[in-house]
This record gives structure tokens, sequence and C-alpha cells, in this order.
């Protein structure tokens, strides 16, 4: 622990004078200053708040994380010659990236609600949101760090975790949409249920919206997750879920990461 | 001294190393050259245990390196490229040296005999590329490690700093240090080294003290002896 900690701090140290970070944090201040200044409706704005994070979080962890780790390279390689576990480097570079990137997007999102604390009236859906986001992070974050790994080429690399993010975020829910029409005369909630559990994105997303009751919100994922579950029940599952998740990918990194020759 | 011992390594169907055998001796400056591809940055990267081998071993001071990490306390390294964390200054990037040695060895000598002590504070970035070399400098020479590895370590340094380190490569030597240094121009340290490992396609093609390169080659001018020798391979396979 001792190893991660010196390795971490290096790494926050670093990526917190990074103007990037900095972008990112404005990017969710503003649009959250924004949403507030065109609505009022604190359902409202975590609703789009949340439907941002879904997106803009797991493509900027995925780049960041790329950039990050191929800039990074040769120091890595110092890193490897000096008498420290392999482990603690690569869990200590993890979590200085995912808690960046989440001290990013907390404090982005979190200053506009603060500010209109008055309007709040669901304290557990911003819970929920902050641990989306931060989930999504150290998820895409993991599955970045793996995919580099694999990649010593910079252009393929980055090119996979593009592709995957537009999968997981963008064409999923297209491809999932299109089944459900396809099979419409076929019992599909079992379907459904799997296929919202494959993918963090959509877990993160039902995670959010299981708090609210209006169907329109819900959706059809949700409302089958619901449904299913019960709300308390469907919220602890997707959690140990996110959980499931966000350890996965890290663990196959690691085990990657200490087998690996640079 | 660092024994290799058997050594084989492929990078898929590449062969980049061939049943090698090496010694690299205390108290010397060594060499380790050979053109692109011939297995010199392989080797030392093996020697510092960011590359394992297919099989064979490698014992520093006559322990395996695989038995943990605690002998890389007994290497300095310097890499061919300072790319250290950007936003980090240089006196931060040598702490966190100095940290993950568990030392508390102070550099101060080392960056007012290096001219630094204006740069020090300053964002890595920042810095020129003569500047950024030193701080890799003092990151390998500064812990006083029994073993030295150098990267094409005149790379990027001005002829004064280019002295400056050929000087105190000597008084490491001096102090009972081994010396490593990897390059592809040897007319630019070879006047201060003992012996030369020149690798060819993965073989050995030298291992031996200078001036037996000379006799052998009956040559005076070390890129003909070089060159000589190298032709003689080509012969031979």
């Amino acid at each position: 622990m001792k190893e991660i900690y010196k390795i971490f701090k290096y790494s926050i140290a670093d990526i917190t004078r990074s103007r990037w970070l900095l972008a990112y944090l404005l990017f969710y201040l503003a649009f959250g200053l924004i949403l507030f200044y065109l609505d009022k409706d604190f359902g409202k704005v975590l609703i789009s708040i949340s439907n941002i994070i879904i997106y803009i979080t797991p493509l900027v962890s995925i780049v960041y994380t790329t950039i990050y780790y191929y800039n990074s390279q040769h120091f890595i390689e110092l890193l490897l010659t000096m008498p420290i576990q392999r482990k603690s480097i690569i869990y200590g570079i993890y979590l200085g990236i995912s808690l960046a990137l989440s001290l990013g997007l907390m404090v982005g999102i979190n200053i506009p609600i603060l500010l209109n604390l008055q309007h709040v009236d669901s304290i557990s859906s911003l819970i929920l949101l902050n641990m989306s986001g931060i989930a999504l992070t150290f998820i895409f974050t993991g599955i970045s760090l793996l995919i580099v790994l694999k990649n010593e080429n910079r252009i393929i690399g980055f090119g996979l975790g593009i592709v995957l993010w537009l999968f997981a975020s963008v064409l999923y829910d297209a491809l999932i949409l299109s089944m459900i029409i396809l099979l419409k005369d076929y019992p599909l909630d079992n379907m459904i249920l799997i296929t919202t559990i494959i993918n963090p994105v959509d877990l993160a997303r039902v995670s959010v919206i299981l708090n609210f009751e209006s169907a329109a919100v819900l959706g059809y994922t949700g409302l089958v997750f619901r449904n299913y579950f019960s709300t308390s029940l469907g919220l602890i599952i997707s959690i140990v879920l996110m959980l499931i998740w966000t350890a996965s990918p890290i663990l196959f990194t690691k085990r990657i990461f200490t087998r690996k020759d640079f | 001294m660092i024994k290799i011992d058997n050594i084989n390594k492929h990078y898929g169907k590449n062969h980049v190393l061939k049943n090698t055998n090496l010694d690299i001796l205390s108290d010397k400056v060594t060499i380790l050259s050979g053109p692109n591809g011939s297995g010199k940055t392989t080797l030392v990267k093996l020697i510092l245990g960011i590359v394992f081998p297919d099989n064979g071993a490698i014992y520093l001071d006559g322990e395996n390196i695989n038995a943990g990490v605690h002998y890389k306390n007994k290497i300095g390294y310097m890499p061919q490229m300072p790319n250290f964390p950007e936003n980090l200054s240089g006196n931060e990037i040598l702490n966190i040296c100095k940290k993950l040695r568990n030392s508390e060895v102070d550099f101060t000598e080392y960056i007012e005999h290096l001219r630094l002590e204006n740069h020090i504070n300053k964002p890595f970035k920042t810095l020129s590329g003569g500047n950024k070399q030193k701080i890799n400098l003092i990151q390998a020479f500064g812990f006083d490690s029994d073993y030295l590895i150098l990267d094409e370590p005149t790379v990027s340094l001005d002829p004064v700093s280019r002295l400056s380190l050929k000087e105190l490569i000597i008084k490491k030597k001096n102090e009972g240090k081994s010396i490593l240094i990897i390059t592809h121009i040897l007319s630019e340290i070879i006047d201060i080294a003992d012996k030369l490992i020149y690798l060819v396609e993965g073989n050995t093609l030298f291992d031996g003290e200078i001036h037996e390169l000379n006799s052998i080659t009956q040559s005076e001018n070390y890129d003909i002896a070089i060159s000589q020798l190298t032709h003689q391979y080509e012969r031979n396979i």
C-alpha cells in the first residue's frame, strides 16, 4: 500500500496540474450552470447532467488515459527499474488517473448544484449521479489501461478506445432498440436485464434513473429493471454490478502489466 | 559482477538474443554496442527487469535477479530520452526517485556541479533538452549505486557537459562502480572504456578488453576494427 501511495501521489500531482483536467472540470461547471439557468427543476437538470455524464465521462476517461499512458511510457519504464513491485506501479497510476478525473467531474457537476441548493429535492439522486460518474471513470480508465497495455501502437490503442466508447455509449442502445422492435412478439424482459448488466454505461444510466418514478424517465430498460427487482433491490444489484465492473478491468490490467515486456 | 547465463529472448518469431553468455565486471567501464536490432536494448532491459527472458538467468553479485526487486537498488539507470512527468519540476521528479528507492540522499552537489540551481524548480516541460538530460543524469548517478547503466548518455549534451560526464564516469569507476554504457557511436566514449561487448543479430561478436579488439583486427581505428569483425561475421553465416 505504501508503494501504491508513492506512485499515486506523483501521478495525481502531475495530472491535477494538467490543462486537460481543468478543461474537463470547466465543461461540467458551465454545462451545469447553463442547465440551472434554463430550468430550475432539479429532476430535469439531474437527468440532463446524467445523460451527459454517460456519454462524456467514458469518452474523456478513455482519451485521457490513452494519452497519459503513451506519454508516460518512458517514465513507467524508469519506474520499473526501481525497487518497487510492478503491481504497485499500475495500481498507483490507475488510482491517480481515476481519482483526478473523478475530482474534476465532481467539482464540475456539484458547484452548480451547490449554487442552486434551494432547488435540490432528492439527495439520493444526487449521490447516485456522483457515484455513477465516478464508477464510469474508474471502469473506463481500467479498460483503457487494458487496451493500451495490449497495443504498443498509439493509433491502434486510441482507435480501439474510441470504437469501444462508440459501441458502449452510442451503438449499443441502437442495437438493443432494434432487437426489441424485431422481437416484439417475444418476452424480452430477461434479455433486457442481461443486456443492461453487460454494458456498464447502461448500468450507470439505470442506477441514476431508478430513483425517478416517472415511466418516461425510466424508459423500457429502467422499467424492466425496477419491476424485476423492486426499486431498492434493483438499486443494490445495480451498485454491486457496477462494483464488479469497476474491479474487473483493473484486475486484468494488473495481470497483464506484471507479465509484460516493456 | 553481472553474469548473464545462457539467455534467450524472442519477440514473436524474432530471436533477439541467442544463448547469450556475458560477464559485466566490477570496477570497469563496459561499452555495449551493436547495430540497430542487435539486441543490446533487450539485453539491458533484461538486466533491469523490464523484460523477462525465455530461458536462462541473470545474476547480480551472485544472486538471481528473479528473486525480487530489491536488487534494483544496486542499479542506477539513465534512459536515453528523459521523458519525465511534464507538469512536475526537476526537484519533484528527483524526490519521487528518492522515495521509491527509500533514500535520503542529497543531490545538492550534483545540482550545483551541473549548474541546475535556477532550473530545478521549474516544470520539466519548460526545461531545455540539455537540462532535462542533466536531471536524468542526477537520478541515475545520485544514489551512489554499485552498477550504472547508461543508455546513449552523451545524446543532447553540449561538449562541456559531455566532458563533465566522462569525468564523472571515471570518478565512479575509481570508486569501484561498474558502468555499462550503451552506444552506437563508439568514438564518443571509447577513450574511457575498459571493455567492449559488440552484438550483432543477438550474437556476441566481440566480448573483451578494448586493446584486444585492436590486436585482433590490427587496426587502431575502432570503427574500422568493428567493421572488419562484422564483415568476417557476415562471411561466416
